[in-house]
């Protein structure tokens, strides 16, 4: 292992109001965004949510109708790309196929004018930092994806950025290769304190890897916020729905016992812990598939259906049962000491249940 | 099914019989130029009564073919590098560019390949009358590069397709402007595709004839003598000149097969 090269420190981004449309589409429309030095920020939206727009604003390949981008104290709203001074690293790596890996590597330094000697050390430490060494006279095409998506990655950091962009860099691997340099982008930000925006469609990176998401609708966040809260606490139907599997039901809150609320959703009358929804309004109620508990026979619980077995899905240390009752649908997942294989079976009946402080409320 | 297997054959044989008439009809001219060329006869015969090599003789040792060829070599070579410039900024502009419009720029750009040559040779004799500029060389090449510019544009933009945008964006987001990206990156990338479009722009130019009658004037290019030549006196100077220029053709596309894109849209 390398030691961490001394380099320059990492700035903040501060967006302030932008918007970009193309033609009659928004694709963004007023974003405000704060990205503290050294934070890792993800931008988290489905296609179309605006999410890449806004990283190519930042990045200088789209210019925003209005709002202003700053890096540290600059403004660079109006600055071309590469005078930015920003790492980025692109879906599909970007790598320049005529130039060996050592000569890609090297290329943000050359076109900056370092001296010979210094960019041949830069470049050695940035390939030995994604442990690449020795490929240097090697071109993109002979390395495998992972290993090409690691030289765009060392040549992304080798010239100092103030800021690192990450355009769904991992979309174009495999499943175990992802998770491998998911780490290692990760270990690398940490290591350099890299400021870092990434954006991805995928949730489970996002909460892998973030200090914080930002998860994107229609060209707006919708919510900003560690990966726990933005998990447990959705403010809107959308965060909640797109950001792992959760049952959602609406309908009003029909009662109030102290910190305790009454919604009458689908037929049911769901028991809820919100001391500060308001009475009479209508609400959505969350309740993540891991909190909705198998009941023996005598179980009290504040919320308890009884349900069908519809199907069932065997993710490894975990089980995903899809439930009926009546008309509704609930989705669990139950590991294997609560339920171990085989003892339930689709077509049985079940009895289950959650708590009122596992239910989350999302007004509206 | 039985019968198949041997209509098959038959099949086969026809293919190859057809192939082989084709590849007869190609070559026909070149079995009859050819041998004409070394002929040792005062008039074209066919077949030649005997050989020489005074036809070439003759072609080197006469000062108006060899000034003619300059002349061709010369508005050739302008003609190959203005085309080249401005063919292949327009290619990039129709490939990259997000400006209304920018279909029809496409669409113009092969104009010249379909409007007859004669009709662009009328117009721009007419134009060049007025600004002094026929019967030179400089009128030459502009009136080339403006019948080379669609070979380059086609070309120039197949190979500019390839080329992944992202890469110039990466190159640019490195610290280099949109020109460097393009200087450092993509022509690099598409340099088949240059030697291409550089060799269909050289020929176009080196064998037009029908702008040449037109501009030429006292400044005659290789084809125009040709068909003056022809007009005054027949001999198989002519023969031995038209070798040699098939000859450099050959090459040329030897160095495309070599060094070119794979594939050449025309």
């Amino acid at each position: 292992m390398v030691t961490a090269p001394s380099r320059r420190p990492s700035l903040p981004l501060r967006l302030t109001g932008i918007g970009k449309r193309f033609g009659a589409v928004v694709a963004v429309g007023g974003v405000d965004l704060t990205v503290e030095a050294g934070e890792f920020v993800t931008l988290l939206g489905p296609s179309g949510s605006g999410k890449t727009t806004l990283l190519k604003v930042v990045a200088g390949f789209e210019a925003p109708d209005r709002g202003t981008v700053h890096i540290g104290a600059t403004d660079v709203t109006r600055m071309p790309p590469g005078r930015r001074n920003i790492g980025m690293v692109f879906q599909n790596y970007a790598l320049f196929p005529h130039m060996t890996v050592a000569r890609n590597v090297a290329f943000p330094l050359s076109v900056r004018h370092v001296a010979r000697e210094e960019i041949g050390r830069r470049v050695a430490a940035a390939l030995a930092l994604v442990e690449l060494g020795g490929y240097d006279e090697r071109l993109p095409a002979q390395l495998s994806g992972g290993q090409q998506q690691r030289v765009a990655l060392s040549r992304a950091v080798v010239f100092d950025p103030g800021l690192q962009l990450l355009d769904e860099p991992f979309g174009a691997l495999d499943r175990r290769l992802r998770q491998q340099l998911q780490e290692e982008v990760r270990r690398l930000q940490r290591r350099l304190g890299l400021t870092a925006v990434f954006v991805t469609h995928d949730q489970e990176e996002a909460l892998l890897l973030s200090d914080r998401i930002a998860v994107m609708n229609q060209g707006a966040i919708e919510q900003i916020g560690p990966p726990h809260e933005i998990y447990a606490r959705p403010r809107t139907v959308f965060a909640a729905g797109f950001i792992g599997e959760s049952n959602l039901w609406s309908g009003p809150v029909t009662a109030r016992d102290g910190a305790d609320v009454t919604i009458a959703a689908d037929g049911m009358n769901l028991r809820a812990r919100a001391p500060a929804v308001a009475s009479g309004g209508s609400a959505t109620a969350m309740v993540r598939p891991e909190r909705v508990r198998l009941l023996g026979g005598a179980e009290p619980a504040d919320n308890r259906v009884s349900a069908r077995v519809e199907e069932i899905s065997y993710l490894g240390q975990t089980q995903k049962y899809l439930l009926a009752a009546g008309s509704r649908r609930l989705t669990a997942v139950w590991d294997l000491t609560a339920a171990p294989v085989g003892s339930i079976a689709v077509g049985a009946c079940v009895t289950v249940g959650w708590s009122a402080a596992d239910v989350h409320l999302i007004a509206g | 099914m039985a019968e198949a297997p041997g209509r098959r054959r038959w099949l086969g044989r026809a293919l190859a019989g057809y192939a082989a008439f084709v590849l007869a009809l190609l070559l026909a001219p070149l079995l009859i130029v050819v041998p004409i060329s070394f002929s040792s006869a005062r008039y074209l015969q066919f077949p030649p009564p005997g050989w020489s090599l005074r036809w070439y003789a003759r072609y080197f040792a006469d000062p108006q073919w060899i000034e003619s060829t300059l002349v061709s070599l010369r508005v050739a070579t302008g003609t190959t590098a203005l085309a080249l410039v401005l063919g292949t900024a327009l290619a990039y502009s129709i490939v990259r560019g997000r400006y209304r419009g920018r279909r029809m720029v496409e669409r113009l750009s092969t104009g010249p390949m379909i409007v007859p040559h004669i009709v662009i040779a009328i117009a721009i004799y007419g134009i060049f009358a007025r600004l002094r500029l026929t019967g030179t060389e400089a009128g030459l090449i502009l009136a080339h590069t403006v019948l080379a510019i669609p070979f380059v544009v086609s070309v120039m933009s197949a190979a500019l397709r390839t080329v992944d945008p992202a890469l110039e964006q990466a190159a640019m987001s490195l610290g280099v402007g949109r020109i460097g990206a393009i200087v450092r990156v993509t022509l690099p990338l598409i340099r088949p595709g240059i030697v291409s479009a550089s060799i269909l722009a050289f020929l176009s130019s080196f064998d037009e004839v029908v702008v040449a009658l037109f501009l030429s004037g006292t400044t005659k290019t290789l084809p125009k003598q040709m068909f003056d030549n022809i007009l005054v006196e027949i001999d198989p100077t002519i023969a031995a000149v038209s070798v040699l220029q098939i000859a450099l053709v050959v090459v040329a596309l030897a160095v495309v097969a070599r060094f070119g894109a794979r594939t050449v849209p025309r």
